[in-house]
């Protein structure tokens, strides 16, 4: 019988991989038994839908210095305007 | 200063470009989580798209295809980078000891994961979307990354193995650890078992 810890770890792998027969049928049974592994595993699927639809933003910039620097080594790469 | 000089004529490229830098280096700080690598991914992505539309004499209908085609060149660089990255990033232990301490010496959760009420109007949508955004920002590496390129990106988990150098095995626990540190999170920024949506 599986415990809380080792469902959740079948419960997020399932959701990239089919799991081995045996382990799909302990996992069900689990979550048949289990309110909190159930939610769990709704909650890992709605991280994936929200993560879907969402455009993530962490918030990180450039730097004016880091601009700069990006704009000489775009320079550098020039070719000569002349030839 | 030089921006002036530039939009005359033989500098529109790198302007063009240079539009673009911001949102690329978003992208990759998001994946990399190191300024220096981050920019080194974009200067190098600027540079190669440089080179190809000089060769090739691209031409792009609109801000976003060249957009489109930039994060194309990005993602290579970003993975290229992230692979050297991800064998020297020391937080494994930390993610390992969040992971253990969710449960008892039984395995029960000690924080049982609460009920999230189904969001009905786009308004609850887009506040989980940025509640996700900011707990992908407090995730660690290699957790975020490879919660990003698989949820975000779409990338096929043997190909995010193939990329990044690691066994399937690491790649599971990876992805388990992050994805219990944002549901975590995702409870503490209010949605679930004491909050409201």
């Amino acid at each position: 019988m599986l415990n809380c810890h080792e469902a959740s770890q079948l419960a997020s792998d399932q959701l990239d991989e089919r799991l081995p027969v045996a382990k799909r049928l302990s996992l069900a049974l689990h979550l048949l038994l289990c309110r909190h592994c159930r939610r769990f595993a709704r909650q890992i699927k709605r991280l994936r839908q929200i993560a879907a639809a969402t455009k993530i933003d962490i918030g990180a910039q450039l730097s004016d210095e880091a601009k700069a620097r990006l704009r000489s080594a775009l320079q550098r790469r020039r070719p000569d305007p002349s030839g | 200063m030089q921006d002036k000089e530039e939009e005359r004529g033989d500098g529109s490229e790198e302007v063009d470009l240079m539009a673009h830098a911001d949102a690329l280096y978003a992208y990759a700080m998001a994946r990399l989580r190191d300024s220096v690598l981050a920019e080194e991914a974009v200067q190098e992505t600027l540079l190669a798209a440089l080179t190809a539309r000089q060769s090739q004499s691209n031409n792009f209908q609109g801000q976003s295809a060249l957009r489109t085609w930039l994060t194309g060149i990005l993602k290579h660089k970003v993975v290229d980078l992230f692979r050297n990255q991800i064998h020297t990033v020391a937080n494994d232990d930390l993610q390992g000891a969040f992971e253990q301490a969710q449960f008892d010496s039984n395995g029960h959760w000690r924080l049982k994961p609460g009920h999230w009420p189904t969001p009905e109007a786009a308004v609850e949508q887009r506040e989980m979307g940025v509640a996700l955004s900011r707990c992908i920002g407090a995730l660690a590496n290699p957790a975020a990354s490879v919660f990003i390129f698989t949820e975000i990106d779409g990338v096929p988990p043997r190909e995010i193995c193939n990329n990044l150098g690691i066994s399937p095995t690491n790649y599971r626990v990876i992805l388990y650890r992050a994805r219990l540190a944002l549901r975590r999170c995702m409870e503490q920024h209010g949605f679930g078992p004491n909050g409201e949506l």
